[in-house]
């Protein structure tokens, strides 16, 4: 008797403390935000902090609002700033496709929710767009879902934690070019002394040099599967494609990323990147989204995301 | 059958496989239904997560319950190694949650060392006291 209840206490305990520390892991993976400091001082600005990186662009934003534009349901168009909006319809799926032409790298930018880097800060892609003044924002690379992987936004490094050597990131430059790397053969500071000003860490990498990088052999899990995806891609200079589909619903499979590769291609890319996909695709323009986001399933809604990329002044 | 079968102890053997087969079916259960609504995302820890009960619990102590002359672990034994089996099954769960979300998490390491550090403490209880027995006799 005094034997079962031994054991039946040792049970309990154990299986409070599992328990418990489950719930802790879940809880800091998925829920307890936390702000990073930053690890390094590399930025334009030396001894910025985070916050006040992001608070720059607002600055900027002000200063903009001063620039004669005009505004249609599918365009945006000032001095600085072309945007047009299509939506094409390939692989029993809805395409989004801004495409854009900016007259400096400048305003190729990237934001952080709530202006914050850190883990488990989340927004709404076109709540970050409206704190940004976005004109054009997609979702990014959800940095904050993981504790590796290079992380360089407007000129300043945030993470230089390598996730894997074969891990391909979009290293975009000073004059806007792009470049696709693995993390294994440069570090995020060897970059950012290259002029890299923001570096994405997702991928894969679709089309390199005009050519589809992702063939349906070298897909694997997730990359075989219709879903939402987002997508961003240089045609040359300073013209870019910024992409988005629909997925899991009824009037959308989605894209498989060999689909998206070659549909990129066709648009005329030389370079082009995968970013966060499934319930994090999101595309705003002027304030409005776009597409149709899922989340929770098929349930049309926005998740909350880390990061976007963003057209702003 | 032999006597031996019908003891308390084997009973209790036969027992704790049954038990465990049950935890077999639940994963096996959970990891399809978790992996169909996961949009093709697929996590090997996630679709194998019923290997650890099975292999961890359903045959070991099936074998034990079921060969006439096997001794059977202590209670102490026993409980060490299941906690062992539980943190294990249990951070594989964990872990194919995070990967078919896309994320990861330092924690997940204590499931593997407390896993695999129980499931050999217990393992051991057990071969010393089958060893005591025999040098006893």
């Amino acid at each position: 008797m005094k034997q079962k209840r031994k054991t039946s206490l040792w049970t309990k305990l154990y299986s409070l403390a599992l328990t418990l520390f489950t719930a802790f892991v879940l809880l800091d993976t998925f829920i307890i935000p936390r702000a990073y400091v930053v690890e390094s001082d590399n930025s334009a600005g030396s001894g910025q902090s985070a916050s006040a990186a992001v608070s720059t662009q607002t600055d900027e934003s002000n200063t903009a609002s001063s620039v004669a534009s005009a505004v249609t349901e599918n365009t945006y168009t000032d001095e600085n700033i072309s945007i047009t909006i299509t939506e094409y319809r390939e692989y029993d799926t809805s395409i989004y496709v801004a495409d854009i032409t900016l007259s400096s790298a400048d305003y190729l930018k990237t934001a952080f929710a709530d202006d914050t880097y850190g883990k488990n800060i989340t927004e709404k892609t076109s709540e970050i767009a409206d704190e940004t003044g976005a004109i054009l924002a997609v979702n990014g690379d959800f940095y904050g879902a993981q504790n590796s992987g290079y992380v360089i936004r407007n000129g300043k490094i945030y993470r230089d934690t390598e996730s894997g050597s074969s891990q391909e990131d979009l290293v975009i430059y000073e004059d806007g070019s792009f470049e696709i790397v693995t993390e294994g053969s440069v570090s995020a500071s060897e970059l950012f002394k290259k002029g890299a000003v923001q570096v994405l860490s997702f991928g894969p990498g679709l089309v390199e040099n005009g050519e589809v990088s992702v063939t349906a052999d070298e897909e694997v899990d997730k990359a075989k599967t219709s879903n939402p995806r987002t997508a961003i891609g240089v045609i040359d200079g300073l013209h870019y494609v910024l992409v988005v589909s629909d997925g899991r619903t009824d009037e959308s499979t989605g894209l498989s990323l060999s689909q998206l590769a070659q549909f990129m291609q066709s648009l005329g890319v030389t370079t082009a990147y995968n970013l966060d996909g499934g319930g994090s695709s999101t595309m705003v323009f002027n304030g409005t989204v776009i597409n149709n986001p899922t989340t929770d399933g098929n349930t049309i809604k926005e998740r909350s995301v880390s990061d976007i990329v963003c057209i702003a002044y | 059958m032999s006597a031996s079968l019908t003891s308390p102890e084997k009973r209790r053997m036969r027992r704790t496989s049954l038990i465990y087969l049950c935890v077999t079916l639940f994963c096996g259960l959970f990891s399809a239904v978790y992996e169909h609504f996961s949009y093709g995302v697929y996590s090997g820890y996630m679709v194998y997560l019923f290997l650890f009960p099975l292999l961890g619990g359903v045959l070991p102590y099936a074998v034990l319950g079921l060969t006439p002359r096997s001794h059977v672990p202590s209670a102490a034994s026993a409980r060490i190694f299941n906690s062992g089996v539980a943190a294990l099954t249990v951070g594989s769960c964990v872990k194919g949650i995070l990967e078919i979300y896309g994320t990861s998490s330092v924690y997940l390491e204590f499931y593997w060392a407390a896993g695999i550090l129980l499931s050999v403490s217990g393992l051991s209880v057990f071969l010393l006291g089958q060893r005591r027995r025999r040098a006893d006799a």
